[in-house]
């Protein structure tokens, strides 16, 4: 795949700026990337395909997604502004609110994603990923 | 229309699904949003001749061909231990359809 591709999908990288990071892979997604995992794909989907932690709800809600990241220490917070001795995560909804994406916050305070199937990017700001929706939720965890 | 012309046909039909499908979910980060492209769909739908192809596509390229193939056999092979992980999902099938004869085993 190429930035092309990439800029074709998410025009406001090309405004906000980004940095593609990794080659493309289908092995790891966005969900899974945000919580530091490249070894699997995170997803409650109901088809049982993919991994999700145990007991938490399989299901595409908010709330699911929520207590997923909880098990490994991040709590919600107000702000996505960087706060030193934090790492944080941006979930993204759809209208029907239910999760697109989640990113994760780089020391510099930068965003790292992974795009679908695509690559890993840092991008300045969590506004150059808009078409995944909006938004919902930021939570944090101390490293 | 000749018996070879059958087989290449679907083939055919298979590879331009397939593209389609790629360049249109590559973004996505949900299987499930993936799977309800309706390229894959119609690859659903052509049934167990796909079979061969699909193995043929993950030998070559791992790719998230399990909702189809899980669909379509009405079997999962994988268990629940490799559930996410697309290298040993995708061995796991490829072992399937070598027992079953959809592959020839080297």
């Amino acid at each position: 795949m190429s930035e092309q591709e990439i800029e074709k999908t998410f025009p406001n990288l090309l405004v906000s700026g980004y940095l593609i990071t990794s080659p493309a892979t289908p092995e790891y997604n966005c969900i899974a990337w945000a919580a530091n995992d490249t070894d699997v794909w995170w997803e409650p989907d109901l088809l049982n395909l993919s991994f999700w932690p145990s007991g938490i709800p399989r299901i595409y809600s908010l709330d699911a997604y929520i207590k997923a990241y909880e098990r490994l220490d991040y709590a919600i917070c107000n702000t996505d502004d960087y706060e030193d001795g934090f790492e944080k995560i941006a979930i993204y909804v759809d209208l029907n609110k239910q999760p697109t994406h989640a990113s994760r916050q780089l020391d510099s305070g930068k965003w790292t994603s992974k795009l679908g199937q695509l690559e890993d990017i840092e991008h300045n700001s969590l506004d150059g990923l808009a078409e995944y929706g909006t938004i919902a939720v930021i939570m944090k965890r101390k490293i | 229309m000749p018996f070879s012309r059958q087989w290449e046909y679907p083939s055919i039909r298979f590879q331009m699904l397939k593209a389609e499908w790629e360049i249109e979910t590559a973004h996505l980060s949900s299987i499930t949003a993936i799977a309800m492209h309706p390229a894959y769909q119609q690859i659903i739908g052509m049934g167990p001749i796909v079979i061969p192809f699909i193995l043929s596509e993950m030998k070559n390229k791992p790719g998230h061909w399990f909702w189809a193939l899980k669909s379509i056999a009405g079997h999962d092979p994988v268990l629940p231990e490799y559930r996410g992980r697309i290298k040993q999902m995708t061995e796991v099938w490829l072992r399937w359809g070598k027992e079953q004869g959809y592959l020839k085993s080297e």
